[in-house]
């Protein structure tokens, strides 16, 4: 077990000397890559800043519940798609009930007189 | 709650162990650096709020995850790539290719650095293609328990491991890599001699 420690210490040495001595155009991507990450950071904090308090409370809140938000967002416009096309499906239904109404030889009053089926079937029989 | 410079600080200590790191398992410069960006972007845009404290392990879950990611998106590539190049076949003698032999016979020729720096360099090089041909599980473990000085328990939740499974994949590792370098004449004496002085 010593042993073991000893060997990955000398070897993680001499890794670490490697790092030390890295290729130019390899930091310096390096560092660019920081600097954005690092700019990335700033911009936010700069945008809520600039916000007043009670924005800056929901912008805050709305960073840390990106997940939350997203399937708020999603359960929202699945309902809205709902709502709409039950309200058109809805729509069209009465319209063309309406025009069945219209269009029939029969004045709509028949068509809410109960005994009319009634009376019409034992019509037909005879 | 942490600031900006301590994000800084915090990604100049790790940020070249991080792409050595990457570019071990992906064994392309570009592609670790991508990943290694990747991965400083997404700990900046959503952990920085975080105490500094945590940066450490929430970077190598990070660093983990976008290397998997890497592999998944290579593996789909890959699948690609051979089934449209057994529509052309060419010739594949580079298969048999060892890249150990190819950095002995290359450091050989480098025989205008003094003889010391050239045989730490070299040295150098055999354990970083050492580390490469180490099992990922067991690189992963070595590198993050020794490299990244973690312990045990902060080792197996970024592997997502037990810590048994930990010290085995640590010892199988040293092994594997003291194996290595001892078949490449490199013994862990020398190994102290040609590193650098405390």
């Amino acid at each position: 077990m010593r042993q073991e420690k000893d060997t990955a210490k000398e070897i993680v040495r001499m890794l670490d000397e490697s790092v030390e001595h890295m290729d130019a155009r390899i930091v310096a991507k390096l560092a660019d890559s920081r600097y954005r990450a690092v700019a990335a950071v700033n911009a936010h904090a700069m945008q809520i800043a600039g916000a007043p308090g009670l924005l800056r409370l929901f912008s805050d809140y709305i960073h840390h519940h990106r997940a939350l938000m997203m399937s708020a967002v999603v359960l929202c416009t699945i309902l809205m798609a709902f709502v709409l096309t039950q309200q058109f499906y809805g729509q069209e239904a009465m319209e063309q009930g309406d025009a069945f109404l219209l269009a029939s030889e029969l004045p709509p009053q028949a068509y809410l007189d109960k005994g009319f089926n009634t009376w019409l079937e034992q019509a037909s029989q005879h | 709650m942490s600031t900006a410079q301590e994000l800084s600080d915090f990604l100049a200590q790790v940020e070249r162990r991080a792409f050595k790191q990457t570019a071990y398992a992906v064994r392309d410069d570009h592609a670790a650096l991508d990943i290694v960006q990747d991965a400083m972007l997404k700990l900046a845009e959503k952990y920085s709020q975080r105490p500094a404290s945590e940066y450490p392990m929430l970077f190598q879950r990070i660093l983990q995850n976008t290397m998997r990611d890497y592999w998944r998106r290579q593996k789909v590539r890959n699948l690609w790539t051979t089934l449209l190049s057994s529509f052309s076949r060419g010739n594949d003698d580079d298969d048999e290719h060892d890249p150990l032999e190819t950095l002995m016979g290359d450091s050989e020729d480098d025989s205008q650095d003094p003889f010391a720096q050239l045989e730490r360099s070299q040295t150098i090089a055999i354990i970083e293609l050492a580390l490469q041909k180490l099992p990922t599980r067991q690189r992963q473990a070595f590198v993050l328990r020794y490299w990244e000085d973690m312990d045990v328990a902060e080792t197996a939740t970024v592997m997502g491991c037990s810590e048994g499974s930990v010290k085995t994949h640590c010892s199988r590792a040293v092994h594997a890599l003291a194996l290595i370098l001892e078949k490449q004449g490199i013994r862990k004496e020398e190994l102290g001699k040609s590193g650098v002085e405390p």
